[in-house]
């Protein structure tokens, strides 16, 4: 399920956007799923509605959802690929994120600290 | 529907003490905004002002397009949670929502049912005696059941365990679909609706000191740690605030790019490094801010 | 409004039925109480019941308004409400109408129980009389009925009063006790103000008064309430100019009363009289009235011509039959603000005129600081008005006196009479002092004045100075009765005509009669009235003497005619006006040779024809309430204080009601010459 991190700095349609992108990636959501309802996207995760819609409306407007005729929105065909896309750009900048991070002095056992540490929150 | 909210000048006094000095502020239809106070500076005294429930001394106040006179109208128009909720001690919850149907011209009998079973409350119970949550959710449900085109929603979580919280948040999110009501809410845990508004105001000394987006705060606000030529900082004019200073560095906060470029490029500092600030401590660090600078104009002020 | 209000019951309930089984179980237990200590149960329920009346239903209505204002002003009520849309002055208006109609109704069920429960109540509605015990006979009725219902009325004024003010000050006691005493203050003024009109009907309406101040009292109280409101509910910047609005009108009521109450007291001190002038009655003697004709002409035409009258305001008029009013003195007495501050002042006047048409005046009035009563003489004439002359000594009356051509001040303090003699210009010169036993007080003057003569040894002849100066001697036609006086050879004369004296003689049996002695020197007739006629004592103003025995009239025309006697009894009513304990004299206005003029104490004016008494006119004056309270109360007044009503002149009579001046021609015309 779509998640947000308060903490982060990532605007939250992007957030909830890269999470719908991220269950589509992995294979979670399937073309012909029905989109989730503002309603109820925003209910979970306590943000407000026009944040959910606005995220649902980019994601529209970008290819990974399309609405259908009766029964609102649903993932779109290409959107494996689309979001993958996504993906691959959320991972462009984890590439970016570490290299700077060593750049600035990070020993790679900190690194693997990292890692290791969120693999086990997960 | 002219849900929308304007403060101009509003002045109110309390014998010799002025709480609050020149409000003005203004909310868009549909906003949600967060007030955010120290505890005593005025947030509910700025809510009972809108209600009407309080004249202000001087200033202009337009609420839903109504500007207050003592008639009362306006609270047909707006939903209230006070901080402190009352009811008369001799009736039951529902006894309360049916006075309250008797005069609030749309009120809704069975929306109030809907929320109360939907936020688990027992309306039979009597109102003496009832645990601060039963309270809590009992004014909920009367700030929303008369469908008002603005919430003035002062602590709603104050006091509340988290389950009732909960409950009260999400009602504040349904409120939300469709139309969107205004909104205007005090939280001393901003954070927990970090989410949900739009805009913070910030309220010290007096007057709204500076007023953010919500959405820029979250992506633009960012820890500064600086080391600069001779220790000193080119802090003023800038919109910055120092956190603390240890040695050759120090630490600040900026609360948009903008200020923080402008700081990190100022004659005089050698070296920067920058992190981007969590939406729960900008928040906080908002208020201290305000705080400090509210202080200094007092001390201005006195001297 | 409507919610509020059924709000507000609720939240009164719990007082508002307590009270209400307090008053009814009050009954029993005051019945309980009277029995167990001996008395029977009825004075124990009829003491309740009183208690009830004054102290009880004012308090109860005080204590639900107080106690709702406060609860509503004070959190948790205040902040419970304040949420609902209404503003606060609604809010207000309805909880306090709720209060006083929830006492109104406690009133109403006392009215029922009391009717119900007390024989005394059912007879009369209202309290007249209170049991009689003596700590509740200190309690004069004629205040206690208007105290009453002024309580009762008051209720909602009580209740919302109290209300205003403990919601303005935010506490129940503080708001109540304000309440209490300003609208029972009001109700005391009002209650005294009503009382006194049942004393003074005629001089103190006070029905208009009434219910102007009530009007202004509520109006003022619902202004102060609605303003409080507004200002305090949404707790606006108030400043002292808004405080001392709401101060003054909660006081506005009270302050009314009282004023009310003063202009009433003023006016019945002033009072509306026609002044007492002497017509030709001098004094009161000591042992016995007797009653002169001994005005000089000139006084008798300025007298007989109008009316000196003092009016309510305390100024006097001098007014003609045809209703023109001439102003001889100014305004005096209290105004309304003094007579609340110092008490009622009473007025007093009492005027003569002399032989040169001067009119002096003795008044008793309030002293020119403000304090006190003093006695003045006022002196003047038709053409320049009056001007205060000098003080008097402060007796408790003054009355003028004129012997001939003399003026003089007659007062008797607690153990003396006084008589002071003033020459024309006001200024004292004699002064005589005279105690209780001593008979021929006025003799002196008389003799001076030479209206008494000196007799001879054997008692058969007379003799005295005229007006004009000459002496003169008369053989008598029998002995001359002699008073009872400190000086034997002095003789009072006992009329005087415009050409005769009359002396009072007896024949050799004993049996006295008057001898008309003329100016020239004889012995112009005889009267020998009936024995029980004599003497003649009373006079009317143009002259002639009279007497009333056993409903028989016996007469002397001012010409010296004497007229047969004439019987009255078959014409006046027996009885007074009603109420009265006995009959008030009527009083013989004018005296022709052929009729008689009689004003009847049941306020009529009648023509009789000499000797067989038939009624040759008959008319029935306008009402009087003056007169009327007058006739009842005779048996009180002193006659030298005896305000009048009406005052015979030459063309006719005037009249006044208290309302209105009218002037009746002896025809039986009446005139209406314009308000009092």
């Amino acid at each position: 399920m779509i998640s947000i991190d308060a903490r982060s700095p990532v605007p939250l349609y992007d957030q909830i956007k890269a999470g719908f992108k991220g269950l589509i990636a992995k294979g979670l959501l399937k073309p012909g799923d029905p989109a989730p309802s503002v309603r109820a996207l925003a209910d979970r995760l306590r943000v407000n509605p026009n944040t959910v819609a606005r995220a649902l409306r980019e994601l529209a407007l970008e290819g990974v959802l399309e609405s259908t005729r009766g029964a609102g929105n649903v993932v779109a065909g290409e959107a494996r690929a689309r979001a993958k896309d996504g993906i691959g750009a959320v991972v462009l900048n984890f590439e970016e994120a570490l290299a700077h991070a060593r750049r600035s002095g990070m020993p790679w056992k900190d690194v693997d600290a990292v890692v290791r540490r969120l693999k086990k929150e997960e | 529907m002219n849900g929308s909210i304007q403060l101009e000048g509003v002045v109110r006094r309390f014998g010799k003490r002025e709480v609050l000095r020149a409000v003005t502020a203004r909310a868009e239809p549909g906003k949600v905004i967060g007030l955010l106070g120290r505890n005593g500076e005025g947030k509910s005294t700025l809510f009972k002002i809108l209600l009407d429930m309080l004249a202000a001394d001087a200033g202009r106040i337009s609420i839903g397009g109504m500007s207050p006179d003592g008639s009362g109208r306006i609270r047909q128009k707006v939903g209230y949670m006070p901080e402190r909720p009352e009811f008369h001690g001799f009736m039951t919850i529902e006894e309360a929502f049916a006075l309250r149907g008797r005069f609030f011209e749309k009120w809704d009998r069975r929306r109030a049912s809907e929320l109360a079973k939907r936020l688990e409350l027992d309306v039979r119970a009597p109102v003496a005696g009832a645990s601060k949550g039963m309270l809590g959710k009992a004014a909920m449900i009367c700030a929303l059941a008369h469908n008002p085109e603005i919430l003035l929603l002062d602590e709603p979580t104050s006091g509340l365990d988290p389950i009732v919280r909960d409950g009260v948040l999400g009602e504040i999110i349904r409120e939300l679909h469709g139309s969107g009501k205004t909104i205007v809410v005090s939280n001393h845990r901003m954070e927990e609706m970090g989410g949900l508004i739009d805009e913070v105001w910030v309220l010290a000394g007096g007057r709204i000191v500076a007023t953010h987006e919500v959405e820029r705060l979250r992506t633009e606000a960012c820890r500064l740690v600086a080391r600069a030529k001779n220790g000193a900082y080119p802090a003023t004019g800038l919109r910055v605030v120092e956190l603390s200073n240890d040695g050759p560095l120090s630490e600040w906060a900026a609360f948009d790019s903008d200020s923080a470029d402008r700081f990190s490029k100022a004659w005089g500092i050698e070296a920067i490094e920058r992190e981007p600030l969590p939406l729960e401590t900008s928040l906080k660090l908002l208020l201290k801010e305000a705080d400090a600078a509210a202080s200094e104009e007092t001390e201005a002020h006195h001297a | 409004m409507l919610e509020i209000a059924k709000l507000q019951f609720r939240k009164n309930r719990l007082p508002f039925v307590g009270m209400a089984a307090t008053l009814v179980a009050s009954v029993p237990f005051g019945a309980a109480v009277a029995l167990l200590s001996g008395h029977p149960g009825r004075f124990g329920v009829d003491s309740m019941l009183y208690f009830w009346s004054f102290i009880g239903l004012p308090l109860i209505a005080v204590l639900l308004g107080s106690s709702a204002g406060a609860a509503n002003a004070n959190d948790p009520l205040r902040s419970a409400e304040e949420i609902l849309p209404v503003s606060d002055g609604r809010a207000a208006f309805a909880s306090a109408g709720t209060s006083a109609l929830q006492a109104l109704l406690l009133g109403a069920l006392f009215l029922g129980l009391a009717f119900v429960v007390s024989a005394q109540w059912r007879e009369s509605l209202v309290l007249v009389v209170p049991p009689s015990e003596s700590w509740l006979r200190a309690i004069e009725a004629p205040i206690m009925r208007p105290m009453f219902w002024l309580c009762v009325g008051g209720i909602p004024l009580f209740a919302i009063s109290s209300f205003a003010a403990a919601w303005t000050v935010r506490n129940g006691v503080a708001g109540g006790f304000l309440g209490m005493v300003a609208i029972g203050a009001m109700v005391l003024s009002l209650a005294a103000g009503l009382a006194m009109q049942l004393f003074y009907a005629y001089r103190a309406p006070f029905g208009a008064s009434l219910i102007g101040v009530l009007f202004a009292a509520s109006a003022s109280t619902l202004w102060a309430l609605g303003r409080a409101a507004r200002w305090l509910g949404r707790r606006e910047a108030m400043g002292w100019r808004r405080w001392a609005a709401l101060a003054a009108a909660f006081a506005f009521g009270p302050a009314c009363s009282a004023l009310a109450l003063g202009r009433s007291w003023t006016r019945v001190n002033a009072g509306i009289s026609f002044a007492h002038l002497s017509d030709s009655e001098q004094t009161v003697l000591p042992s016995r009235p007797a009653h002169f004709s001994l005005s000089p002409e000139a006084a008798r035409r300025v007298e007989l011509s109008g009316a000196v009258m003092r009016g309510f305001d305390g100024g006097i008029v001098f007014v003609r039959p045809d209703g023109s009013r001439k102003p001889l003195a100014a305004a005096a007495g209290r105004t309304a603000l003094a007579t609340v501050l110092e008490g009622p002042a009473e007025m007093r006047d009492h005027a003569i005129w002399d032989a040169y048409g001067k009119l002096w005046i003795s008044r008793a009035m309030p002293g020119r600081d403000g304090k006190g009563l003093v006695a003045e003489l006022w002196r003047g004439d038709l053409e320049s008005g009056l001007r205060h002359q000098k003080p008097l000594p402060n007796y408790w009356s003054n009355q003028m006196i004129r012997v001939g051509e003399a003026i003089g001040s007659f007062g008797w303090t607690e153990n003396r009479y006084e008589f002071v003699r003033f020459d024309e210009t006001g200024r004292a010169v004699a002064k005589t002092n005279y105690d209780y036993a001593s008979a021929g007080l006025m003799l002196d003057e008389w003799f001076r004045q030479g209206y008494a003569g000196t007799v001879s040894a054997d008692r058969a002849s007379f003799s005295a100075t005229l007006p004009d100066g000459t002496r003169r001697k008369w053989r008598l036609p029998g002995e001359a009765r002699v008073d009872d006086a400190s000086e034997r050879e002095r003789v009072a004369v006992r009329a005087f005509g415009r050409s005769f004296f009359a002396i009072e003689v007896a024949d050799a049996h004993g049996e006295a009669f008057l001898a008309l002695l003329d100016f020239d020197g004889g012995v112009r007739s005889v009267w020998r009235g009936e024995r029980s006629a004599w003497p003649l004592q009373e006079a009317t103003a143009r002259g002639g003497l009279y007497s009333i025995r056993d409903g028989t009239v016996f007469a002397m025309s001012p010409e010296g005619d004497f007229l047969p006697k004439t019987p009255i009894r078959a014409v006046a009513e027996a009885v007074a006006a009603p109420g009265s304990v006995r009959p008030a004299p009527h009083r013989l206005l004018r005296v022709e040779r052929d009729r008689l003029w009689f004003l009847l104490s049941s306020g009529r004016l009648i023509a009789l024809r000499a000797g067989d008494g038939a009624v040759l006119s008959d008319a029935k004056l306008p009402e009087s309430a003056m007169f009327a309270a007058m006739n009842r109360d005779y048996e009180r007044r002193p006659l030298f204080l005896e305000e009048r009503a009406w005052k015979a002149v030459e063309s006719g009579l005037f009249w006044h009601t208290g309302r209105r001046l009218y002037f009746v021609e002896w025809g039986g015309a009446v005139r209406d010459l314009g308000g009092a």
